[in-house]
């Protein structure tokens, strides 16, 4: 590495149960064509990879990357009993609790141990809206950006010059009232914090120089903000986007290729972003999704199931497949689902343990089984 | 001809609308104004000017009296709603759920009836995360409506038997001769006593008079569920079904009572216990007093206010479990008018959207903004209907972080900084009429007194005043409608600004 | 010169067609309106919810359960529609569709392509606010539904205005919030009259004739009528939307019959199933007529698998089957008619 700096993760959310069978297709497998009658994946489109694997039409982008060296598939991925509910299965992902409801976020928890202080309202940002229950931890601030470039407080105030006295206005009314009582006192250390967080925030866009072209769309948007924000250097380890849409009951084949080019195209750019600013050894990317889909398709798309897969980008990945494909014979099915075979809290492991330089087990709760995708592990 | 079809269908709906009223308030408002006031943020979310003004004229033992028993309990009507948003008719989606009870606040000329369906909805959350579909979830939220102010024991035995609830905590894997206590747990832990009234074997005894207690079509209903899916014909409502053949009719003993108990008498022995009363005025105390630490602290915490709790438990006994009279009570003592009370709650993401909507205006007839209202509250941390725990939401400091604060503040700012709406619109145009804006000061008391007269501290106000007069001295001195676009802007600055200050957060 | 519809009326149940299909692809998302071409091609609006925009769109089936694909989405442009709330086919076999929030009718021709779209916003006439239903009388103009104007107003097909009738109002001729609108097979023109629950009836010049239908869910009466088709014998059909319930009278407005649904799986549902043998088993012991606690219609539907749930749009072919489009339940049951 040219220059010690921090390291960040990007957690990007597959949202809606993103199909492994027809992501990463088995495409040489009879059973595989045997369960999919109607949406297999034929040999003539898939992107053939290695071990009878091929991906998704739609990732050419992440072949590529693959060939290089920069893409972990991670195999099986889930957990025990598995939930079809894709709110609670979310959750579980989110809290690393398969047990029993949690309320405080995996990443939340990461945050607080990066900075137990709350010194850097900015360590965890969030694009889009509200937040995810991953980042919630109580007493971490976390910044949900939906636009980086329209992002602040006292947004709906039109008039430029008025929104600046507004702002300078709003400061002062949320410094500390001797004696006005514990919950003003709380009250206004959050709202200066929150206008600490965007007018730091707002420095990245102006900072920012790059010729990558994203693609037009909002999740490319979300990503191209990440790159903003991470070239800005300004103490954020952990960024979370999401992209919706892959609960593909009906009309699987067209949307969930859709879908994987708009991620595979904007990963991409943001990559060679990165790369291009010499930042891409500082950067690592997790994509994952609530549960993979039903193995037998209902004529035109697939229902909820489990045993998904996931991926890591970078350059710190140790690319290629990590686990074995489960078995798609019926008899090995779990009521009609691929039984999964890697703990998704082991993931969660070499992510915190080697990438953040945090205890991990304290936050997913045990301790469970690296897949250990990095080149260099940290000493320490 | 538009405007004339809206017009008419308020005219159905026999909305309250404000009677004319020639008395302006002029003066600092008076401790009348100020109690009915905050009467009106706790008990509703929030009243216009107008509404405070002419329940000052009623007197506020008076306005207690008509929140209680309000004469019109009008709202948007369904079947208009569902004309217009078709996916507010099978209510399966949670934006859509949100978005229907949205209409129902903003609308609602019987505000107190959604606050303590909101409070029932904190206390037994239940929630779409695991439930899945919405409607079921909605008919409750309606039965909290019908009970939520009456007899507590009635609310608990309807709540025993809402198929909602009980798929919430899985009644209906609770058989005879193969517990599961979730419920039989919940309704002593969560919904009645709290910890340390009761045993174990008090647990065990309340859940075998429970078995039975299912909906009808189980299993089926249950996959569904479990499986997340609308598929084929979307959701079947769930209906409550007593299965006689499934009840353990075994004699068992519960809080000392022993026979052949059912739920009802297990509903009957729990409503006869003072710390059902302590716990359930704890709980209205929480809501519509002042915020208490969270409640798993409350068996090893006393409460903030002893005396209050046992002044509600006294009215929970002396009328016959009545919620009604417990806040009846509340509402009229001196703890509940108390300056110390007032304006020190932390709003709830509901009572900001609301409170600001119901300010703005603009729902006089269907409109998409109900679905962002519904989604920010969310944003803030209280999707509706979709709690994050059988725990529900906490409240207090926890509603507020910096992402919520900026939510909270750019939510409200936005809506009060919208001339469109009509609301809106009344407030700057009376303000402009006022010939307020000639003068800081007057500027920013008048813009208070239409903000429900919101009361800053003494530094907020001087600072807000410094701001308009900022505003009043960059005022163009050219022609009329040059200056009279320039006064707007600056009325409507002065408004967010008042929306997003500290107080403002308070309730 | 009208067709008598004198003898008894009765409807026999033939089949659903229908899939919860909210993103899009086979089935549909809580549609509002149903058309049926001559060569009986169903096209049904799935107006679906504005947050989940997939769904949105006009669905192609036909009676064997064959999909034929779909065509038209969310969005302002040209061929796209926000708020989509009915649908005609004239006699060149296009479609049209009609947005009650952009105010505007969308033309697609016969092989679903975007032709044109014309409407403007306002109370005047041949101006438009909230057009909901849409039918096409014998000389080939359109009748449009302009609900939130109280009036029903004819154009030429490419938008030209001709002429109105109605207005707010109770009164004869006088509409609150009509919706749906058909034609019968004299020319004559019959209007859910929404809001004042009644169906009222006008020659084909606009000239009032009778209504029929008071406040109530006794035979005969309506609850927000939605909806009225006319067989070719006369027989009228009224989708009495919150009493959940289609209810048919003959030309006199004798009444004949009243349906609450019986839908059955279709094949699009038994092979979702087979997909799924957890649910199909668990549907096994699944007995979807059971005893209800409730008397409101709606939450009755909601609990009752097999009955209408917001029965919104009804329509009869030239073999005089009669479809009946439930909103909440993607589908559409039906109905054989014969007279006796």
């Amino acid at each position: 590495m040219a220059k010690k700096r921090d390291r960040a993760l990007v957690v990007i959310q597959l949202s809606g149960g993103n199909d492994y069978l027809n992501c990463v297709v088995p495409y040489e497998n009879g059973h595989y064509k045997d369960a999919r009658p109607n949406l297999k994946i034929t040999d003539d489109r898939v992107i053939p990879l290695d071990n009878g694997l091929g991906l998704n039409p739609g990732m050419r982008p992440v072949k590529d990357l693959y060939d290089r060296g920069k893409v972990a598939i991670l195999h099986g991925i889930g957990y025990p009993e598995p939930n079809r509910s894709h709110f609670r299965s979310m959750d579980i992902w989110h809290t690393a609790e398969p047990a029993k409801v949690g309320d405080k976020g995996w990443l939340g928890q990461a945050v607080r141990e990066l900075d137990p202080a709350g010194e850097n309202v900015v360590t965890a940002v969030n694009f889009g809206n509200g937040l995810p229950r991953a980042l919630a931890a109580p007493g971490v601030p976390v910044a949900s950006v939906g636009d980086l470039t329209n992002y602040g407080l006292l947004t709906g105030i039109e008039g430029h010059r008025q929104r600046e006295q507004a702002l300078a206005t709003f400061n002062r009314i949320y410094a500390p009232v001797a004696g006005s009582g514990a919950v003003m006192d709380y009250l206004g250390k959050t709202g200066q914090d929150a206008l600490r967080g965007a007018e730091i925030l707002q420095t990245a866009p102006q900072k920012y120089r790059s010729d990558v072209e994203y693609p037009d769309n909002p999740f490319a948007s979300s990503l191209k903000g990440v790159a903003q924000v991470h070239m800005a250097d300004l103490g954020t380890r952990v960024f979370y986007t999401q992209y919706g849409g892959f609960d593909t009951h009906a009309d699987e084949v067209k949307t969930q290729e859709r879908l994987w080019s708009h991620v595979s195209d904007s990963l991409a750019a943001f990559y060679q972003d990165l790369e291009e600013a010499g930042r891409s050894e500082e950067v690592v990317v997790l994509l994952f999704s609530e549960f993979g889909r039903r193995v037998k398709d209902n004529g035109t798309g697939t229902d909820h199931g489990s045993g998904g897969v996931a991926f890591l980008v970078g350059d710190q990945v140790k690319g290629g497949h990590y686990n074995e494909y489960p078995e798609i014979e019926t008899s090995a099915l779990v009521e009609g689902d691929l039984r999964f075979n890697n703990d998704f809290r082991g993931l969660y492991t070499d992510l915190l343990e080697d990438w953040l330089e945090v205890d991990a087990q304290p936050i997913v709760g045990g301790q469970y089984e690296k897949l250990r995708p990095f080149v260099s592990v940290s000493t320490g | 001809m538009v405007r004339d079809a809206k017009s008419r269908l308020q005219k159905d709906l026999a909305r309250m609308s404000p009677e004319e009223n020639g008395a302006m308030v002029t003066t600092p408002a008076s401790i009348e104004t100020q109690l009915i006031s905050h009467l009106l943020r706790r008990a509703g979310f929030g009243g216009t000017r107008d509404e405070i003004d002419r329940f000052s004229k009623l007197g506020y033992e008076a306005t207690v009296e008509h929140l209680l028993n309000p004469p019109s309990v009008e709202s948007m009507p369904q079947d208009i709603i569902r004309r217009y948003h078709v996916d507010q008719s099978d209510l399966r989606v949670q934006p859509a759920t949100g978005a229907n009870w949205i209409y129902r606040m903003v609308t609602t000329n019987a505000p107190l009836l959604e606050k303590i369906a909101l409070l029932w909805h904190r206390v037994f959350a239940t929630g779409q995360t695991k439930l899945i579909q919405g409607k079921v979830i909605v008919t409750q939220l309606e039965m909290f409506r019908r009970l939520g102010l009456g007899n507590y024991r009635d609310l608990l035995l309807a709540l025993s038997r809402d198929p909602a609830m009980l798929m919430w905590l899985d009644n209906q894997d609770n058989h005879n001769g193969a517990i599961n206590e979730n419920f039989g747990r919940e309704i002593l832990e969560l919904f009645s006593m709290g910890v340390g009234n009761y045993t174990e074997h008090d647990i065990y005894e309340c859940s075998r008079a429970f078995t039975g207690w299912t909906i009808a079509n189980t299993p089926y209903n249950t996959q569904k569920m479990r499986n997340n899916t609308a598929r084929p014909y979307g959701y079947i409502a769930w209906q409550f079904k007593y299965d006689d053949s499934d009840h353990d009719h075994g004699e068992k003993t519960f809080l000392g009572k022993t026979g052949d108990l059912n739920g009802e008498e297990i509903v009957d022995i729990i409503c006869e216990q003072r710390a059902t009363a302590r716990f359930i005025a704890r709980h209205l105390y929480h809501h519509f007093v002042a915020d208490e630490v969270p409640v798993p602290q409350w068996p090893h915490v006393p409460p903030k206010d002893p005396e209050a709790i046992e002044l509600m438990a006294d009215a929970y006994f002396s009328s016959g479990y009545s919620i009604g009279e417990m806040l009846r009570a509340t509402f009229n003592s001196g703890f509940f008018k108390s300056e110390a009370t007032r304006n020190a709650r932390i709003k709830s993401p509901v009572e900001v959207v609301v409170g600001s909507l119901r300010l703005s205006g603009g729902y006089e007839w269907p409109t998409m903004d109900v679905y962002d209202a519904s989604a920010s509250c969310g944003y803030m941390g209280q999707g509706l209907l979709a709690p994050p725990s059988v725990e529900g939401w906490q409240g207090g400091e926890e509603w507020v972080s910096t992402g919520a604060m900026m939510q909270r503040v750019n939510y409200a700012s936005r809506i009060i900084g919208d001339p469109s709406r009509p609301g809106v619109r009344e407030i700057i145009d009376a303000v402009c009429r006022s010939g307020a804006s000639r003068d800081a000061e007057t500027l920013v008391d008048e813009c208070l007194r239409h903000l429900g007269y919101l009361e800053l501290g003494v530094e907020t106000q001087r600072e807000i005043v410094e701001f308009a007069r900022g505003q009043v001295a960059q005022l163009p001195q050219g022609g009329v409608k040059q200056r009279d676009e320039a006064v707007e802007r600056a009325v409507i600055a002065v408004l967010q600004l008042a929306v997003a200050t500290r107080e403002f957060q308070l309730a | 010169m009208t067709t008598q519809a004198r003898s008894r009326l009765e409807l026999k149940y033939l089949t659903t067609v229908g899939f919860t299909a909210d993103f899009g692809g086979r089935g549909f998302h809580l549609p509002v309106d149903i058309s049926i071409r001559n060569d009986g091609r169903i096209f049904v609006m799935s107006r679906s919810s504005p947050i989940a925009t997939p769904g949105m769109r006009i669905g192609i089936a036909d009676l064997k359960h064959k999909f034929h694909g779909e065509f038209g989405s969310f969005g302002t442009d040209p061929g796209q529609f926000t708020r989509p709330a009915a649908i005609a086919i004239n006699g060149q076999n296009h479609l049209f569709v009609a947005d009650d929030s952009l105010n505007r009718i969308t033309e697609f021709d016969s092989k679903n392509n975007y032709v044109r779209h014309w409407g403007e916003t306002g109370d005047k006439p041949g101006q438009l606010s909230g057009p909901s239903g849409l039918v096409f009388d014998r000389t080939g103009n359109l009748l449009v539904v302009d609900h939130l104007n109280h009036r029903v107003q004819m154009f030429t097909k490419d938008g030209r205005y001709i002429s109105q009738i109605g207005g707010s109002g109770s009164r004869r001729g006088q509409f609150c919030f009509p919706w749906g609108i058909a034609l019968g097979p004299d020319g004559r023109i019959y209007v859910a009259d929404w809001r004042n629950d009644r169906v009222q009836r006008f020659a084909p010049d606009g000239e009032f004739i009778d209504m029929h239908g008071k406040s109530g869910s006794a035979e005969g009466q309506f609850n927000r009528p939605s909806d009225v088709a006319v067989g070719a014998d006369g027989f009228i059909y009224v989708a009495d939307w919150m009493n959940q319930r289609v209810q048919a009278f003959d030309s006199e407005w004798k009444y004949q019959t009243s349906l609450r649904g019986q839908a059955t799986l279709s094949p699009w549902a038994t092979e979702y199933l087979a997909a799924n043998d957890d649910e199909r088993r668990a549907r096994e012991s699944f007995k979807p007529v059971i005893e209800v606690d409730t008397v409101d219609p709606h939450e009755v539907s909601a609990r009752i698998e097999s009955y209408f749930w917001d029965p919104v749009a009804v329509e009869v072919d030239s073999e005089g089957r009669l479809y009946v489009l439930e909103t909440n339940r993607h589908r559409f049951q039906v109905y054989q008619s014969s007279s006796s």
